[in-house]
């Protein structure tokens, strides 16, 4: 109660517990104003630990409720930025990444399914095998091995159009794209029985890897008689005929393509120097002995 | 979980600033946990002449005391001393108007509240209303209720100060961010510490001689019966040794403290002593005979007002407990004989063996140790700390300022 108040309520009633105890700011020794000021900083810094324990706390109780819903939203903050693409072929990055149209796996590195996009590349008959890795935080690499074409086909669709198909080792048929026709013009083509067809695929051709083993031979040890073959024919399997410019008809058996190869290699050697003509047939199928069919050489 | 509080027992005295805090648990047992201890400045004769400085010395000890326990204070018990402060008796009286003639509560609580009512003079501030026992037609009885009579009086002793320098005193504890709880006469404070039960049954009177000022208290039938403050204290000891042996008054207190005594004991008039007792230009030798006798007529003086101020309570026959000294100039060689002398009644230098640990049991610490034991025995009665933290947010708060 100030002084004037209490003079005027009178004396009789006037004790020291009416004095006013405010604290004023000029009755405070500096002692007094530094503890006051520590006073406050440590209620301040209370309150702040204590805020933060809270919101600690909260976000806590909200993770462990909501916790696969956070790890989802999380994924959203991790766009792919960068996509790496490897091929041992002719498919080219601009062509993959076609196939690959991140826009419709929503170009998020969390939620794309490294599985089913290896399986998507792996359905293109072109490739032979797919390999997909996330590499975060925002690359997807993508590493490609493409089949290698051993020979031509000829076939027709449905509505009866030529088409110019390929084919591998393993005699998996398709649509060869990107490829240099310098490199698919030295092909030979493939005569067999019949190709067949299911749900709009070509069938893999049974027994072509004998094929294969004797045009690898033939491109890496004899690469002139390679190129001069037109024709490659299992009609009479399980020999292979090869038709080309030089031999019109030479019977391979299964085995020891190298012997064979480079007996009919001398052969044709042979027959040029001697100039009897062009070998209309070789039959290297009898071991030592080999019959060979002659045309008259006209020059 | 027990309840606990912690309270300062402050005295700001013409010598030093003493601060004990104790805590009070559940409000039954006392522990003192703390001390702290400033020679005093901006204080002369136990009043506040300089604020900040006043203000300085306080804070400090208050502040190494709460260093010391490491704890935050609730609530201050306030020493007042001062040759402002003063004491009259207050007495009305009532007849009992119950129809059988017994005492009731209503005919206590009016019979007091008449009492109290009686005016102070202007810019004054009661401190305490000391209740005497009753008188019920006559004869002194402790509690009336239920008693037969005719005519209740009532008989208080009221000590009350100059208001403003009441408020300067509570201010400076204000000024530290404390509430001040209530405060306390000094010569009653130091009684609780340094007087028994047994002895203010008996009658007793206590004397708390400080530097400044002289606090007194006389009990009887375990009440007090008189109080007050006489602005005469070791100082003036010192003063007249200056101005009697002319030298100055540094050299004055120095001598009273090697050679003072209260009584004359050595008669031989030529024996003399050094006053500096440092055989350095200046020093010259003082007779010893003019030193104790200045010494003892001042004390005689002294002791003179305050039996003068008591008048029939300071009566020997009124007195069987006899004189209990303290304060700084209760050391005073001798004092106990000079006290026994002019009360004519034994007389004893108290200390605060009772209570206090080896290091607080001089006496000159009687004051804040009386003050927290005041405040342990009067605390559910002038509980404002409680008051204050009333309600969740009082709580609240509390819980903060523990911080």
């Amino acid at each position: 109660m100030p002084r004037n108040a209490a003079s005027k309520k009178g004396s009789s009633s006037r004790s020291w517990k009416d004095i006013s105890q405010e604290v004023k700011p000029k009755a405070m020794s500096s002692t007094a104003w530094k503890r006051l000021q520590v006073g406050r900083l440590k209620r301040i810094g209370l309150a702040l630990v204590v805020a933060i324990v809270a919101i600690g706390a909260l976000r806590f109780a909200t993770n462990v409720n909501h916790g696969p819903r956070l790890l989802n939203t999380a994924g959203k903050e991790l766009p792919v930025r960068h996509v790496e693409v490897v091929s041992d072929g002719v498919l080219g990055k601009e062509w993959i990444l076609n196939q690959l149209d991140l826009d419709a796996l929503g170009n998020n590195l969390l939620k794309i399914d490294v599985a089913s996009v290896q399986q998507e590349f792996e359905a293109i008959p072109q490739v032979k095998r797919a390999q997909i890795e996330k590499q975060y935080p925002d690359t997807l690499f993508i590493s490609i091995q493409e089949r290698e074409p051993i020979a031509r086909i000829v076939a027709r669709n449905a509505s009866g159009e030529r088409l110019r198909l390929l084919v591998d080792g393993e005699g998996v048929v398709y649509e060869g794209v990107h490829y240099d026709s310098s490199l698919i013009n030295v092909l030979p083509y493939l005569d067999i029985k019949g190709l067949k067809k299911e749900d709009g695929r070509f069938l893999k051709i049974e027994g072509l890897d004998e094929v294969g083993k004797l045009l690898s031979e033939a491109k890496s040890i004899a690469p002139h008689l390679y190129r001069s073959w037109k024709v490659v024919s299992l009609k009479d399997s399980p020999h292979i005929i090869v038709r080309s410019r030089t031999v019109k008809e030479a019977r391979f058996e299964p085995k020891n393509y190298r012997r064979q190869l480079a007996k009919l290699d001398y052969i044709i050697d042979y027959n040029r120097s001697r100039m009897m003509g062009q070998v209309a047939k070789v039959d290297l199928t009898l071991g030592a002995q080999v019959p060979v069919k002659a045309t008259v050489f006209t020059q | 979980m027990h309840k606990s509080k912690v309270i300062a027992g402050v005295e700001i005295g013409t010598n030093k600033v003493a601060v004990l805090l104790g805590e009070i648990q559940e409000g039954k047992s006392l522990n003192v946990i703390g001390f702290g201890h400033c020679s005093s400045r901006g204080v002369l004769k136990g009043e506040i002449i300089d604020f900040y400085e006043a203000s300085d010395c306080a804070h400090a000890a208050i502040l190494a005391a709460e260093n010391q326990a490491k704890v935050k204070i609730d609530g201050v018990y306030l020493a007042l001393s001062g040759g402002h402060i003063r004491g009259r008796s207050s007495e009305a009286s009532v007849n009992i108007t119950s129809t059988d003639g017994r005492v009731t509560r209503e005919d206590i609580e009016h019979v007091s509240a008449m009492a109290k009512e009686r005016d102070l003079p202007e810019n004054c501030a009661v401190i305490h209303h000391l209740r005497r026992p009753y008188a019920l037609d006559g004869r002194m009885v402790e509690q009336p209720i239920a008693m037969e009579g005719e005519r209740l009086e009532a008989n208080y002793w009221t000590v009350y100060g100059d208001d403003r320098i009441i408020s300067d005193a509570i201010h400076i504890i204000n000024g530290f961010n404390l509430h001040v709880d209530d405060v306390v006469l000094s010569g009653l404070a130091s009684s609780v510490a340094v007087a028994t039960l047994e002895e203010k049954k008996n009658g007793v009177l206590v004397i708390d001689i400080g530097r400044g000022s002289t606090d007194y208290a006389v009990f009887m039938n375990g009440r007090c019966m008189s109080a007050g403050c006489i602005p005469i204290g070791g100082d003036h000891i010192s003063n007249d040794l200056s101005i009697g042996l002319r030298i100055r008054l540094k050299q004055a207190d120095s001598l009273k403290h090697r050679y003072g005594s209260a009584i004359v004991e050595h008669k031989d008039k030529t024996e003399k002593v050094w006053l500096n007792n440092d055989l350095e230009i200046g020093d010259r030798l003082v007779p010893l005979w003019s030193i104790e006798k200045i010494v003892e007529l001042r004390v005689r003086e002294l002791f003179n007002v305050v039996r003068k101020k008591l008048g029939a309570l300071a009566r020997p026959e009124r007195l069987p407990a006899g004189v209990v000294l303290c304060g700084g100039t209760s050391h005073l060689r001798n004092i106990e004989i000079c006290t026994a002398d002019v009360f004519e009644t034994r007389a004893r230098i108290g200390d605060n063996g009772a209570m206090a640990s080896e290091e607080l049991r001089d006496s000159q610490y009687s004051v804040a140790l009386g003050l927290l034991h005041y405040g342990l025995r009067y605390q559910n009665e002038h509980d404002h700390v409680t008051q204050r933290n009333r309600g969740f947010m009082g709580k609240l708060k509390g819980m903060f300022q523990k911080v």
